[in-house]
């Protein structure tokens, strides 16, 4: 890898982690960022590195690309250098599940897409960093291949399934080597748990958390009246039982951002192509992941069941992860048989998402405040 | 404070005369007891405070009366600050300090009619000292200009009204009539006698005849409490106004007039003194007809001093809920679909503006607040449905969504806790095709939400500032400001809209057979607001007469006292009216209020529907 290569959505989650372990490597790397915050791509940039103690062996070139802009918001100077890039990581993506900002989801992840495409005909390597759930609503095992699914389950899963098409097209059409990456659940680094999003798992065990600090705080100060008409207790071991039931039966696919990045870089620098997942698996059963709740965070009576629950507490958690009970009853095979073949000279393997790894997430994110204390 | 900063908070005051009416159960300002002119109410003290401090008025004797009559009580200070975020007591301390050794200018002659009116009212009752009158020549609103008053008289009764207008015309000096503010549109200003009518506190009750008697002097307020403590209520509006004036006016609408209607529905007689000093009574052989509209400009078909009104029974089992919605097309259409089936005794369709401005305890939690409704929550609109308990079950199951009474008050408790953040928490990585306000809604949701605030905020009078703290804390606790019902019927909160700058409320009626129509007019007056650089939303819409009308409030904001946002606001208006006159054009049933201005006595039929009028 020792040619220049475009990462798109470089201070985002996925494309900030693999921009900085590209950087690490001393890959000529040109990172495409937008100005947030008032901080301008540069600067976003630094924060990242910073962030992920990464020291880079080559300068990277920044470009402040914006997927929706005519000519990508860029200038003519820098279009040429786009147009020039041989190599290229698309992470930039819209990961709303909300069928009302299916919109500007497709906008991204589609219009985007193509605009990119218009401006990089030097491109003879695309990576797509796509979503093991571009699968939709297929059932059994789920192959390394293009994908003919029935339905979606939200407006993402579609977007990245027509995203694949559309790259393979344009890619056939021009010649171009394609790489597919289906990611399955991405968490945070299996170790230091450090990460830049906080979504998906993260927002079910934040509500959970904050779901328990203030009923613990309505019984121990405030005379319980509240928790008591949800039916919240503190339970003998002094956590607090919150009665829900969550759907089960199938298992969540998680994967740490470290196997993530580490399994794309390999995937490229081998010279892959075609379709790969980088899921687990091991995946977790939701029994699991709520076992860990309860195990180190003091949060009982959540329970997997068929049998929807009652009440006010039930009602905002069915409302609330409703987007996510497809994931939460998934009980598909994601067949990972060409990853496995690409990495099998390595030593990189997806870690089990175990109870450390869970831990190690949750903890790093409760210490940044959810996210609010990482400003890339 | 300083001189300066006094002078200027003076100018700031908005006349909404919440220092007027007792509305917190702390008593009134005692020298506006005792001497009644507005001249000694905090209000007029106000505008007194901010001519002396500017220098803009000599100091005259009237003015060193009105200022040793004010006894730093402080009653106003939590009063005022409460509604309007003001610190009068801050002022008068500072008017007081400047005018310790002040030396009063010479008094002027007193004129033929001063002596004459003297006779008819009585010593005492009233004034022509110009620094007194400083307090009847102003008015927030950016189109009025300042008119300094040759006198102030109060009236008793209607013969005394009679014999001020008829002194009046015989010498061709002009009068007008003024209540406890200042109609804040410039109405009640005048280079001639002002006829203000404090002492015309008459109040009647006849439950029987289901019937109150009111006086021109008795506010909306007082009318109301006292109907209540009776069980009953009466269709009023903005609290310190006068209940006679208000239906002079423009008639009454409230959320309530979605039962109760307006105009003459409420009305069973009322005393009149006519521009010729005559004294007629709606109900006598060959009395004007008020009842009937005429889409012109009228003027006043003279000085109502007092009215006999409807009184409707309070049920045991009323309350309120909210039904939340995003758009005001959906929101229009199931207030009027409640409307037409005769569901609710007030509907109203509020926008988070209103919501946020008046629901808050200091303007400082106004825009984290309607934020957080906004881009949190997602919402744009609040439906409130007003009824006793069956009304509210048939309005719950239509509605989407509901948001209970116990919810909403966990909510407005706990704004300082959604201020720092206890509910986003939750809310924000909502990803589900909901729209987040529809995660707060049902049964027992009450609980989670007064636990996840309890958790993160303090309570609303801690948002005050220490001095006023205890007004604030007392008033909380002597009264359920989150109570839907309560807030409607006393309006204790509403003058709240002007606490960020003069209010200039559009009022349209709008049929409500197309709700995109009512999307049209909100979209032209956020037009005419933005071109013009003015701060304004949708205020609030009611639906009256079963679901067909509604009557809309659109509101700009504008500091009175700056002269940049006084000509934006100018500007603003005159495009506005434009505007309106426009719509009405295409679509005649589109009525400005003011073509209803003077005919407040009308018939609604025959204002909703004037073009179905024989030609």
């Amino acid at each position: 890898m020792d040619q220049p290569v475009l990462v798109t959505g470089a201070t985002g989650f996925l494309g900030g982690f693999i921009a900085a372990e590209l950087a690490r490597r001393g890959v000529p790397a040109v990172l495409a960022a937008r100005a947030a915050g008032g901080r301008s791509p540069g600067e976003r940039v630094s924060r990242l590195f910073r962030f992920l103690d990464t020291a880079p062996g080559k300068e990277p070139v920044i470009l402040p690309l914006d997927l929706l802009a005519p000519d990508l918001g860029l200038s003519s100077g820098e279009r040429g250098l786009l147009a020039g890039v041989p190599s290229v990581i698309h992470c930039a993506a819209d990961t709303s599940f909300a069928l009302r900002r299916g919109e500007q989801v497709r906008a991204t992840n589609l219009d985007g897409l193509e605009n990119l495409f218009s401006c990089i005909p030097g491109c003879r390597r695309f990576c797509l960093m796509s979503t093991a759930y571009a699968a939709g609503t297929l059932t059994g095992t789920i192959l390394e291949e293009p994908l003919d699914p029935p339905g979606f389950n939200n407006p993402y899963e579609e977007s990245k399934n027509l995203a694949e098409k559309l790259a393979a097209d344009i890619c056939e059409a021009r010649g171009t080597e394609l790489v597919i990456l289906r990611p399955s659940i991405t968490c945070g680094h299996s170790v230091t748990g450090r990460s830049l999003r906080f979504n998906a798992l993260y927002y079910p065990v934040r509500t959970f958390m904050l779901l328990r600090d203030s009923m613990r705080r309505d019984i121990l100060e405030k005379g319980g009246g509240r928790a008591e008409a949800m039916g919240v207790s503190i339970d003998p071991s002094g956590g607090v039982n919150l009665p829900v039931n969550l759907p089960g039966g199938g298992s969540l696919n998680l994967i740490s951002i470290d196997y993530l990045v580490a399994a794309t870089v390999e995937i490229l620098r081998s010279r892959g192509t075609g379709v790969f997942h980088l899921v687990n698996p091991l995946p977790s059963s939701v029994e699991e992941v709520t076992g860990h709740l309860s195990r180190y965070y003091g949060i009982s009576g959540i329970r997997v069941s068929r049998e929807r629950g009652r009440g006010p507490l039930q009602t905002l958690v069915d409302r609330y992860m409703e987007v996510y009970y497809p994931y939460f009853c998934d009980s598909r095979v994601f067949d990972s048989t060409r990853t496995a073949a690409q990495l099998s000279e390595s030593a990189i393997r997806c870690p089990e998402f175990s109870s450390d790894v869970f831990r190690s997430c949750m903890d790093f994110a409760m210490a940044c405040g959810w996210g609010e204390e990482v400003v890339i | 404070m300083t001189r300066e900063q006094a002078a200027r908070e003076a100018s700031r005051c908005r006349h909404y005369a919440m220092c007027r009416i007792d509305y917190a159960g702390t008593g009134l300002c005692p020298s506006g007891r005792r001497n009644l002119f507005v001249s000694y109410w905090p209000q007029g003290l106000m505008d007194i405070a901010a001519g002396v401090l500017s220098g803009k008025i000599p100091v005259t004797r009237g003015i060193l009366h009105a200022v040793e009559e004010c006894d730093l009580c402080g009653l106003c200070q939590g009063q005022c600050n409460f509604i309007t975020g003001l610190r009068p007591l801050d002022v008068f301390r500072e008017l007081k300090s400047f005018l310790r050794d002040a030396v009063p200018v010479d008094d002027t002659e007193e004129s033929p009619l001063v002596n004459e009116l003297r006779a008819v009212v009585g010593e005492g009752h009233i004034i022509d000292d110009p620094g007194l009158l400083y307090a009847y020549a102003g008015d927030p609103c950016p189109v009025s200009r300042e008119t300094m008053p040759l006198c102030a008289v109060l009236p008793l009764d209607a013969d005394q009204v009679s014999l001020v207008v008829r002194a009046c015309l015989d010498t061709g000096v002009p009068w007008a009539v003024r209540g406890n503010g200042s109609s804040v549109m410039g109405f009640v200003l005048s280079p001639g006698v002002i006829i203000d009518t404090a002492r015309m506190k008459t109040l009647d009750f006849d439950t029987s005849n289901r019937a109150v008697t009111a006086g021109a002097g008795v506010s909306a307020f007082q009318l109301q409490k006292e109907a209540a403590s009776r069980g009953f209520r009466v269709n009023a509006a903005e609290p310190a106004a006068l209940y006679c004036a208000n239906l002079m006016c423009s008639g009454i609408f409230s959320l309530f007039s979605s039962s109760l209607g307006t105009g003459a529905d409420n009305i069973i007689d009322a005393r009149f003194v006519d521009g010729d000093g005559r004294v007629f009574t709606l109900s006598e052989r060959g009395a004007p007809n008020l009842y009937c509209f005429a889409k012109e400009d009228r003027p006043p078909p003279g000085i109502c001093t007092e009215a006999v009104v409807r009184l409707y029974p309070v049920e045991e089992d009323e309350s309120g809920l909210a039904v939340p919605f995003h758009d005001l097309a959906s929101a229009v259409s199931y207030a009027a679909r409640l409307n037409r089936r005769g569901i609710g005794l007030g509907i109203g369709v509020l926008g988070v503006e209103y919501l946020a401005t008046f629901t808050t305890p200091t303007a400082r939690e106004a825009v984290p607040f309607r934020n957080f409704l906004r881009d949190t929550l997602g919402l744009e609109y609040l439906v409130v449905v007003l009824g006793n308990t069956d009304h509210l079950r048939a309005a719950a199951e239509s509605a989407p969504f509901v948001y209970g009474q116990e919810l909403m008050s966990s909510i407005l408790r706990g704004i300082p806790g959604i201020i720092h953040g206890g509910l986003e928490g939750i809310l924000e990585g909502a990803e589900g095709n909901r729209r987040p306000y529809e995660i707060l809604a049902g049964e027992g949701m009450e609980h989670l939400v007064g636990a996840l605030l309890d958790a993160s905020g303090g309570d609303l009078a801690g948002c005050a500032d220490p001095d006023v703290a205890d007004f604030y804390r007392g008033f909380y606790q002597s009264s359920d400001l989150t109570d839907m019902l309560f807030l409607n019927t006393f309006r204790s909160v509403s003058s709240r809209m002007g606490r960020e700058g003069h209010v200039v409320a559009f009022i349209l009626y709008v049929p409500l057979d197309d709700p995109s129509l009512v999307e049209t007019v909100h979209r032209e007056f956020a037009r005419v607001a933005e071109n013009h650089g003015v701060r304004g939303d949708i205020g609030f819409l009611t639906p009256i007469d079963h679901g067909a009308m509604g009557v809309l409030e659109w509101d700009m904001y504008g500091d009175h006292t700056d002269p940049v946002e006084v000509q934006a606001m100018a500007g603003a208006m005159e495009a506005a009216g434009a505007m309106i006159e426009g719509l009405s054009a295409e679509d005649p049933r589109i009525l400005w209020i003011r073509y209803v201005f003077n005919q407040g006595f009308s018939r609604k039929e025959s204002f909703l529907y004037h073009g179905a009028a024989l030609k």
